[in-house]
């Protein structure tokens, strides 16, 4: 880890979202998952992790999201080293700093559109009047306005998928983590919520997304290559 | 089938041990409370059916006097009759023995067989008793139990201390029956025929005859003995008495039954949910098996399998734990029926093949029942739906109005089937009005749930979003949540509606014994409080009484138990005259004490308790035939009055006219009035001095009625005992559906982890949405209790028993069966809790 003051790239290291370094993850039975991996992410860089199954990309994401911990090296999540941090403190920074678009979408079938989009608000505990506008506006970003009182199971994939990625970026998080955003889409809606990302990292939203698309790919800043748990290539 | 089975029941069960555990527990603890009471209530009879016709073994027909029995000549003519081969007389009374100064039910009733040693032996006495028959006859000997022998220390050859009536006796022990014997309970003593007379003043009288007879001409034998024994004495076949007492005791034994099954009943709704939830968890393997070829039954029936199984497992255990249970359920059964009914003293538990057949039948039948509905929903799962990836339930159960309707047609079939009169003398009609009640209440759970929901959504809980998620996740679920609500609320509503039973007739016996316990203190026989035993007091025992300085006035009253109508009633006698001027009597017709007391005296008119105008389907100005000593003579009822003693039902007529017809003068019990000013304890002590060497107790005004409110609290004791353990059951209920719907939701959970919910906040959902059970189960439980409580007091204990009870409500007993089941609910939690808490987020999404 870079002693505090350093710079990555001229960005203040304590203002880079994501630095990992020499970071291994391994499963109980003794399966290596990452073998010391190092890479940083800066502000508003959209980074592709790219690889075959089980190269270690959604253990990259969990480490980054903070729902796991690594090994042995050290995971720097918005200017917090997550293995000095307890249970409780991970579960406000991931509340807080971080956003996830899953594959499968994972909203809640009880809840709206909307009320799913506003989960990360109402944790936070903000005002509801707030929370509407919020949500309003975000649903207005994803184009989903006219849909926010559906429920999933009325919704389309691409809906739902919309829908998912308000809720990760409802409350302005630090990170946005993406995998296989479009693993479970058509062509075109997996067009529509590329295109959503695109414009979120130029708008200066910093998002990590493991893919196995090319097209996906493409939309990245910059691409890292994993294969059995190491880097093989970053273009 | 069998691969169906295996894949789908056998190892889930395996995988889901603790849930599979609950399950069983839930069906052991209803059936071994099923199979206790059965056997108690079964041991209780069995105990005075053996005692009753212990030495009736080879007996054809037996003679039977009512009160003081019938002349002894009798046994003559009868001996001389075509047909009868023997006869053999007998004296039936009690002794009493333990029985320590100062403690009104310190003593035991020994039932004594007074008996002609020239007949065999009791066919249970070993055979190679040795037995010194001319102490026997001539020296108070007497035949006892091992129990009583070791209990009161009196081995054979040393003395038996007992009292007869108010006379001390000494009975020389010639023999001692062992342990084992077979048809003899504990409690039955046995002396030769002529010392019997001797200890209870019946010399030149016999209470009974055994006949042995030509078993081919039984009809005319018996009709011929009836044509020369005196008037009021019955020829019977040794079964009718104990089908009496049977009859007697039906009610009593229906009412304890139907109690212990309600714990079943709510061991139902727990394998209905354990098999429901699993079914949503299974969907894909049902589906799955659907798709590759299972049949639409063979899915029924694995599931039905699976119902069975629970059943099979926890009715074994239950059957192994009601055994042991049953040995506490028998001694408090037996100590009811001894006290309200007839004496009763059960030594060991009668087990028999009937009861472990019924316990098991019924164990596994009501678990297969419950599995039906479950079992017919995975039926219905089409091949592909089911294939989707995970497993949320299905948001729009749907059906929750649909429910709520038919719940509601249920409640109002209850109401009209609690209008319903008895059916055969018993409250069918009641029970059915329960049970269509209690279903009824359960259909309209999930309707209660959603509006409750709604309700609280409405309490400000932007600060609180545990408690929102906790509300969202039980939305979605509604009918998961409403089946644990319905049986924790079933649970409820049974203590609640015997809580109000309880509290209103406590409440109304307190009203009633002060309003007829008006005297100042109560002569009793030493010892005991018991159906069975009555004092026999003579009038000049009265006269000493009566003479003591103090005392202003005395009341007697005989009674005793006689059969009418197939069943048994009781006779009782008392003086009208002083009615005029201490009315000791609750009427509920209008009528005019003082009246009473000019019309009554020397008439063949009787008040009526209202039990016995219920029972027999009397009324007001009716009459009835009795068969007394001195012919058959005609009755009209003048009035009802209220009587809570015995639910047989009574029947009170003159002393004079009494005195006349039975040609009895004795006493049962004496009520003393005090002149004003006069010192209770000394005139106590003076009434004691006074009827010595007699031994009797005093009780005052106040004793007296701590005793009745003391049997009836003790009465009542094994019902408590009851409704506990179907709280416990129901909060297994409580503790399975949680688990499950936090296993259910392990994606959900883990979700919301990720999106930034902490441990102690899933902690918190988790006992939040234990709590919304808890209060829901505990407000609907409270109504339905009442609403039950209605039809017990007002249908089934009326129909059973004929008591009129008051409704009271026992409002602090409110509030702390809300919060103990709100509390119970909670502590249901933690185990759910910790599992919901451990709940790994990377690897359920991994998982995905």
């Amino acid at each position: 880890m870079p002693p505090a003051g350093t710079t990555l790239d001229g960005v203040p290291v304590t203002s880079v979202p994501v630095v990992l370094e020499d970071v291994y993850k391994e499963y109980p039975g003794g399966v290596a998952a990452l073998r010391g991996v190092s890479f940083a992410v800066r502000p508003g860089e959209l980074v592709g992790l790219l690889g075959p199954s089980g190269c270690g990309k959604s253990t990259l994401l969990n480490l980054i999201g903070c729902i796991d911990l690594p090994t042995s090296g050290r995971v720097r999540v918005a200017s917090h080293e997550t293995s000095e941090l307890s249970d409780d403190e991970l579960t406000r920074l991931r509340r807080d700093k971080v956003g996830t678009v899953f594959q499968f979408f994972n909203l809640l079938p009880t809840l709206t559109l909307a009320e799913n989009a506003a989960l990360p608000l109402v944790l936070q505990r903000v005002d509801r009047s707030r929370a509407d506008v919020r949500v309003a506006e975000v649903f207005r970003q994803v184009g989903l306005t006219d849909r926010a009182k559906a429920y999933p199971a009325a919704a389309s994939g691409g809906e739902m998928q919309r829908a998912a990625i308000a809720r990760a970026i409802v409350h302005k998080p630090a990170i946005l983590l993406a995998d296989e955003p479009t693993g479970n889409l058509d062509s075109r809606n997996g067009g529509i919520v590329l295109g959503l990302l695109r414009e979120f990292a130029d708008s200066g939203q910093t998002i990590v997304m493991a893919t196995h698309s090319r097209e996906a790919a493409s939309i990245c800043d910059r691409r890292i290559q994993l294969l059995d748990g190491a880097i093989e290539l970053i273009t | 089938m069998r691969a169906i089975l295996s894949a789908l029941v056998i190892r889930y069960i395996r995988q889901n041990a603790l849930r599979s555990a609950v399950t069983v527990i839930a069906v052991m603890l209803g059936v071994a409370l099923v199979f206790a009471i059965d056997v108690a209530n079964s041991t209780a009879v069995a105990s005075f059916s053996s005692s009753v016709n212990v030495i009736a073994g080879h007996v054809d027909l037996q003679v039977f006097g009512v009160g003081d029995g019938f002349d002894e000549r009798t046994l003559l003519r009868v001996q001389r009759q075509n047909g009868i081969t023997a006869a053999y007389p007998i004296i039936e009374d009690e002794l009493i023995v333990g029985e320590r100064r100062g403690y009104p039910e310190s003593g035991e009733v020994l039932r004594v067989i007074g008996m002609d040693v020239t007949r065999p032996l009791p066919r249970a006495m070993p055979s190679g008793s040795v037995i010194d028959l001319n102490r026997f006859i001539n020296g108070n000997g007497v035949i006892i139990s091992e129990r009583v022998a070791w209990q009161y220390h009196a081995r054979s050859g040393e003395i038996l201390h007992a009292y007869a009536g108010i006379r001390r006796v000494d009975l020389y022990v010639s023999a001692v029956l062992p342990a084992n014997t077979a048809g003899v309970d504990s409690s039955v003593a046995f002396v030769d025929i002529a010392t019997a007379q001797d200890l209870f003043l019946k010399v030149g009288r016999l209470d009974r005859i055994d006949l042995d007879a030509d078993p081919t001409r039984l009809p005319a034998i018996r009709s011929a003995v009836m044509r020369i024994v005196p008037p009021g004495v019955r020829v019977i076949k040794p079964s009718v008495r104990a089908d009496e007492i049977g009859r007697l005791l039906r009610s009593f034994r229906l009412n304890l039954e139907a109690l212990s099954y309600v714990a079943l009943l709510v061991g139902m709704y727990l394998i209905y949910n354990t098999l429901a939830i699993s079914i949503v968890q299974r969907k894909p393997e049902i589906s799955t098996l659907r798709s590759i070829g299972a049949r639409r039954s063979q899915i029924f029936a694995a599931f039905l399998c699976e119902g069975a199984l629970y059943g099979l497992a926890g009715s074994a255990a239950g059957l192994l734990a009601g055994a042991l249970l049953a040995q506490a359920a028998v001694g408090a059964v037996s100590h009811t029926v001894s006290t309200l009914y007839v004496g009763s003293h059960a030594d060991a538990v009668v087990f028999t093949a009937g009861a472990f057949i019924q316990a098991l039948a019924v164990g596994i039948g009501s678990s297969v029942l419950s599995a039906a509905a479950p079992a017919w929903e995975a039926a219905s799962i089409a091949p592909a739906i089911g294939m989707r990836s995970a497993g949320y339930e299905e948001r729009a159960l749907g059906g929750s109005q649909m429910a709520a309707g038919l719940g509601l047609l249920l409640l109002a079939a209850a109401w009209l089937a609690a209008r319903a009169p008895a059916f055969d003398g018993l409250p069918i009609f009641g029970y059915l009005s329960a049970v269509l009640m209690i279903a009824g209440a359960s259909l309209c759970v999930p309707a209660v749930l959603a509006i409750a929901l709604r309700i609280l959504r409405l309490i400000p809980n932007r600060r609180l979003p545990s408690f929102s998620l906790a509300l969202q996740a039980m939305g979605s679920a509604t009918r998961r949540y409403a089946v644990a609500i319905a049986s924790l609320a079933v649970a409820v509503a049974m203590m609640t509606s015997i809580a109000i039973l309880i509290t209103s007739f406590r409440a109304t016996i307190v009203d009633w014994a002060a309003q007829t316990l008006q005297a100042d203190l109560f002569v009793k026989p030493p010892g005991v409080v018991d159906a069975s035993f009555s004092g026999r007091f003579t009038p000049e025992l009265v006269r000493k009484i009566s003479g003591v300085r103090g005392v202003s006035a005395v009341d007697t009253f005989r009674g005793f138990a006689i059969p009418f109508r197939g069943g048994i009633t009781y006779l009782g006698a008392t003086d009208f005259r002083s009615f005029g001027s201490r009315n000791k009597v609750s009427f509920i017709s209008r009528v005019d004490p003082a009246g009473l007391s000019r019309t009554m005296p020397g008439s063949l008119r009787v008040i009526a308790s209202e039990p016995f105008i219920i029972r027999f389907g009397m009324r007001d100005g009716g009459t009835f035939v009795l068969d007394t000593p001195s012919g058959k003579r005609r009755f009209t009822i003048v009035a009802t009055y209220n009587d809570y003693s015995s639910d047989a039902g009574a029947f009170i007529m003159d002393r004079a006219t009494f005195r006349r017809l039975y040609h009895d003068r004795s006493s049962d019990s004496i009520a003393v009035y005090l002149r004003p000013g006069a010192s209770l304890p000394a005139v106590r002590s003076a009434i004691l001095r006074a009827v010595a060497p007699a031994r009797i107790d005093i009780e005052s005004n106040r004793e007296l009625r701590a005793i009745v409110l003391n049997i009836f609290d003790r009465t009542f004791a094994i019902t408590n005992a009851l409704y506990i353990v179907s709280i416990v059951i129901a909060v297994l209920g409580v503790v399975s559906t949680l688990f499950a719907l936090v296993l259910e939701r392990r994606r959900e959970i883990a979700l919301l982890r990720y999106l930034g919910v902490s441990i102690a906040g899933v902690r918190r959902m988790v006992y939040t949405q234990a709590g919304v059970v808890g209060v829901i189960a505990a407000l609907w439980g409270l109504l339905l209790g009442a609403a039950l409580s209605l039809v017990l007091i007002f249908v089934i204990n009326l129909q059973s028993f004929g008591w009129v009870i008051s409704l009271r409500l026992p409002y602090r007993f409110f509030g702390e069966v809300v919060l103990l089941i709100i509390a119970a609910a909670i502590v249901a939690a933690i185990y759910p809790a910790s599992v919901a808490a451990r709940i790994q987020t990377a690897e359920v999404l991994r998982d995905e």
